[in-house]
């Protein structure tokens, strides 16, 4: 097997993120998080574009808060964590580079085009349940929390219900 | 109580973002070890090929529930109030149906939103475009929410904070070790179907070694019922009020109850329950008790003796049809004798937020 092919053991992986997720539980009391950071990072790109536009809609307007930035959160400090935790991890395994993946069997237009599609899908969805796989799925998860069960179900039956219909993407 | 070490999220405050970003940064490395970084990886799941994201998820999911569930046995923190920081409150429509669509856009991506981080980072195109696709979503909502229809769907279902000990009664030590008991036979499970359809499966040893350190860890949790007393009784105490309930009392005998807001003064004066009043969620512990019970309105952690938490927050008020009746119409309820300032009419507006 290549070195770029090497992952670990599923079952230690996640011992690993139980006991990051517990750390940050402890030290923190709070639950790690990613499509909040979107979030702000979309309202911030708007206030840049159109000022007026977001102080025109309170939804926009108040993910501020009392902040002097839409950015100061933990979240947005916590995404900038993973992204280069991720690249850390990338780059130490071998697996670094430009590349594009899952466009196997479909044109590289239509592979970028499932990616943003889903991309938005996605974005609506986790502002609907309050969280994403992170946060609702994973960290609420962990503590029982009826309301990310009840999410965690429905990502799964959803991800089933339309695998049949993208498996040229994914074969 | 000694977790969380709540001076990182206040006062110093720079100190918290450091360490979040440190945290961030140990998410990230693991999501991009497991191969969470790989769209390919990712969507076997969904073929049953490879069921790594189940097992990853779940064993991550089960190691800090039990995790949780040791240290608040043993006393080092307060399993519901850390419970009720880390998750949200329950609203159930919005939920599953956002669970479905994201689980639609994560098998159309390949990605779900924290992993297309991971797989940007990694110099994946495709994840990066994803994430764009994620910051367009979450912003293209706060138009949704715009449309009254749409903003009732967001509310629709409000429980607030909510657990599975809360619904199915048990102890949360022994529902804990339950869903250990469940994620094991479920990987045993997932193991069989790789096998059948020809996949790899994990190295004997390891997958026995994490079945006994949960096992052992569940042992563990469940032990901390009788060693600590009152833990499991303390973590089931009701102590939230419902909106319907809090309606009833602010038409019927609103000097009854006092109604404490701690969301911030701007959010106060847009929207606010009538005869509310605004205090900063520091100053909550230096509030004289004047007989009366307490209702909070937003986020707070420690409540005190005599409060209850307003379940669903303001969202839950303005979509609660007395209030709804009370706003078109029906003349204001009087208001408490000890109350000052203006008495407003709730005008519907909800809480947008996101974790």
């Amino acid at each position: 097997m290549e070195r770029s092919e090497k992952f670990w053991n599923p079952y230690l992986a996640g011992m690993a993120l139980g006991l990051v997720l517990l750390a940050t539980f402890l030290i923190m009391g709070k639950g790690l998080g990613a499509s909040g950071a979107a979030n702000r990072i979309g309202v911030f790109i708007a206030e840049r574009i159109a000022p007026g536009h977001v102080a025109a809609n309170p939804n926009l307007a108040s993910t501020k808060g009392d902040r002097a930035s839409v950015l100061d959160d933990w979240l947005v400090f916590e995404v900038l964590g993973v992204f280069l935790g991720g690249a850390l991890g990338a780059v130490t395994a071998g697996r670094f580079g430009a590349k594009i993946i899952g466009a196997g069997n479909i044109s590289v237009a239509a592979r970028l085009m499932f990616a943003f599609g889903g991309g938005v899908l996605m974005g609506l969805a986790a502002r609907a349940a309050r969280g994403c796989t992170s946060g609702q799925a994973l960290s609420g998860g962990a503590v029982l929390s009826v309301g990310s069960w009840i999410f965690m179900l429905s990502v799964f039956a959803g991800g089933y219900a339309l695998a049949w219909f993208m498996r040229r993407e994914w074969s | 109580m000694t977790f969380p070490f709540t001076e990182l999220s206040a006062a110093a405050r720079e100190g918290g973002l450091i360490v979040a970003v440190l945290i961030g940064i140990a998410f990230g490395f693991v999501l991009e070890r497991a191969g969470f970084g790989r769209a390919d990886k990712l969507a076997a799941q969904f073929y049953l090929r490879d069921m790594r994201v189940f097992k990853v998820m779940f064993t991550a999911i089960v190691t800090a529930m039990l995790g949780l569930m040791i240290a608040s046995g043993f006393g080092l923190a307060s399993l519901r109030d850390l419970s009720e920081s880390i998750a949200s409150w329950t609203w159930i429509w919005p939920m599953l149906i956002g669970g479905f669509v994201l689980g639609a856009g994560f098998i159309i991506s390949g990605y779900c939103p924290g992993t297309s981080i991971v797989a940007a980072a990694s110099g994946n195109i495709d994840g990066a475009v994803t994430v764009g696709g994620v910051i367009t979503g979450t912003f293209l909502y706060s138009e949704l929410l715009q449309i009254p229809a749409f903003q009732r769907f967001h509310n629709s279902g409000a429980k607030g904070a909510w657990f599975l000990y809360d619904l199915i009664k048990v102890p949360p030590q022994v529902l804990a070790a339950a869903v250990a008991v469940m994620a094991i036979l479920a990987f045993i499970g997932a193991e069989k179907v790789e096998a059948m359809l020809g996949g790899q499966r994990t190295a004997k040893r390891v997958r026995r070694f994490a079945f006994a350190t949960v096992v052992a860890l569940v042992v563990v949790a469940v032990v901390t019922i009788a060693i600590v007393p009152g833990t499991a009784v303390a973590s089931q105490r009701p102590s939230t009020i419902s909106a319907s309930d809090l309606a009833r009392t602010v038409i019927d005998a609103p000097w009854s109850v006092r109604i404490i807001d701690v969301r911030d003064a701007a959010e106060f004066a847009r929207d606010r329950i009538p005869g509310a009043q605004n205090i900063k969620p520091e100053s909550l512990k230096d509030l004289p008790d004047d007989g009366r019970p307490v209702v909070i309105v937003g986020n707070v952690r420690g409540l005190p003796p005599n409060a209850r938490l307003l379940a669903g927050g303001m969202a839950a008020w303005n979509a609660e049809p007395l209030v709804r009746a009370m706003t078109t119409g029906a003349p204001p309820p009087p208001p408490p004798p000890a109350a000052t300032g203006v008495i407003q009419k709730p005008k519907k507006h909800g809480g947008g937020c996101s974790s």
